[in-house]
């Protein structure tokens, strides 16, 4: 890989990367810290540049690289689920109706579990296809449908009882 | 119309969670200053040089056929034949080798087919089949033929070779060709060619003769020594001619060596005996 093709892909990916680590943590300087040092490791690989391998390991090397901060840490209850999520509206849809459903969101998105967090999260806020989730985080489409579905359903329950 | 018990989601959690493609995580750092932090801490890529499959194929092969190259031509078998005893043995090829006592030689079983050599200290008569040049090394000379039958005696200052069938190539610092019933000698540094050599002047030993022509008494005891496994000292320079069994017993063997010459030997202890004037 040269230093181009790793700019390319660091362009392409690190964005990803770095909200992948940040639905799961809730915690936006880990997932910074995290996505910046699973680049470094990839660029250390020296591997022969190939999106689609290099797209699935970076989601694997970012997954495992935080489940081991966990287990350092030992605070894997605490990111279990109950983590507060932070978002900010984009600047053309600022509106009272959106500052609403964004503290809505977020209360509820306290309730969903981490697995499911992330897969929802990836496909509402990132747009990613079923199919794009399973193949970054090597799930079947069926999990990836189940997972959303899940997630859907609770945070209506939620949303709802909120109310 | 829907019942107004049923409980119906109002209008802003009745989407399907869109309004979350309008929003963003706020990270400190973004993307460029991320960028702007790693790109100091990659250090260049080492080039490797990848080799193509069939170049390491290829380099596989050939140092597989190498090591077993090495291993077939350092792979030796040695045959040590003690003081006092004869030993027969086949050699790969259907040639045969006879050894003479106190004799050591050694070839290698596997590189055997690719090139007939072996390694020789002492006496010992070949019956070679025909075939590639089959070599006989030693410290003295090296001796080659293509199929016949010879003996080689290579003792230390003693190098002979008699060809009995066929011919032989006999190389020291300098060549010697035989034919039939010729012998190679060496003389000093270089090989001399005796013609019409009878047959037992190198073959009694095979027959369990001592044969001794115009040969010198230490020369004569020493042979003794080799059958008997005994030690002889005190051994006056004479010449000696004789042929005679092995099979009597040692002190039958030196009287008879002695006679002749008037002298007398003792034994001084086990296997050990002195020649007296």
């Amino acid at each position: 890989m040269t230093k181009q093709e790793f700019k390319e892909c660091f362009d392409l990916y690190f964005s990803a990367i770095r909200k992948y680590v940040y639905y799961r943590s809730g915690d936006s300087e880990l997932a910074s810290d995290i996505a910046q040092d699973v680049f470094l490791k990839l660029w250390e690989k020296h591997l022969p540049y190939e999106v689609q391998g290099v797209k699935n390991l970076l989601y694997k090397m970012a997954s495992d690289s935080f489940v081991s901060h966990l287990r350092k840490k030992a605070v894997h209850n605490k990111h279990e689920d109950g983590i507060k999520l932070r978002f900010e509206l984009n600047n053309d849809a600022r509106s009272s109706l959106m500052e609403e459903r964004k503290k809505s969101y977020t209360q509820a998105l306290q309730y969903l579990k981490e697995p499911n967090r992330s897969t929802f999260l990836m496909n509402k806020m990132e747009g990613l296809t079923h199919r794009e989730i399973a193949s970054r985080l090597g799930l079947s489409v069926k999990a990836v449908e189940k997972r959303v579905a899940k997630s859907v359903m609770l945070l209506k329950k939620h949303l709802n009882i909120l109310k | 119309m829907i019942p107004d018990d049923v409980n119906i989601p109002s209008d802003d959690t009745a989407d399907d969670f869109d309004g979350l493609r309008s929003m963003h995580i706020p990270f400190k750092k973004d993307e460029k200053q991320i960028w702007q932090a790693l790109e100091p801490q990659l250090k260049a890529v080492p080039k490797v040089v990848r080799l193509p499959r069939f170049v390491k194929a290829v380099a596989a092969s050939i140092l597989l056929a190498a090591s077993f190259t090495a291993f077939a031509y350092n792979y030796q078998t040695t045959l040590v034949c003690q003081k006092g005893a004869n030993q027969e043995w086949q050699l790969p090829d259907g040639s045969n080798v006879y050894l003479n006592n106190d004799t050591k030689l050694s070839y290698a079983p596997i590189w055997w087919f690719f090139d007939r050599c072996v390694e020789l200290d002492g006496e010992a008569f070949f019956e070679v089949q025909k075939g590639r040049t089959f070599a006989v090394k030693s410290f003295n000379g090296r001796t080659e033929v293509l199929g016949t039958s010879f003996n080689v005696q290579s003792r230390k200052g003693r190098y002979q070779v008699h060809c009995l069938s066929g011919k032989v190539k006999v190389m020291a610092q300098n060549e010697v060709l035989l034919q039939k019933n010729q012998k190679a000698v060496l003389r000093g540094a270089l090989l001399d060619k005796l013609d019409a050599v009878p047959y037992e002047a190198s073959m009694s030993w095979r027959k369990a003769q001592f044969y001794f022509k115009d040969a010198p008494l230490s020369y004569v005891f020493e042979e003794i020594e080799r059958h008997y496994n005994v030690e002889i000292t005190e051994v006056p320079a004479l010449v000696y001619s004789g042929v005679f069994s092995k099979d009597m017993p040692i002190e039958d063997a030196l009287n008879l060596i002695c006679l002749p010459f008037n002298l007398k030997f003792e034994p001084s202890s086990k296997n050990h005996f002195k020649i007296l004037e």
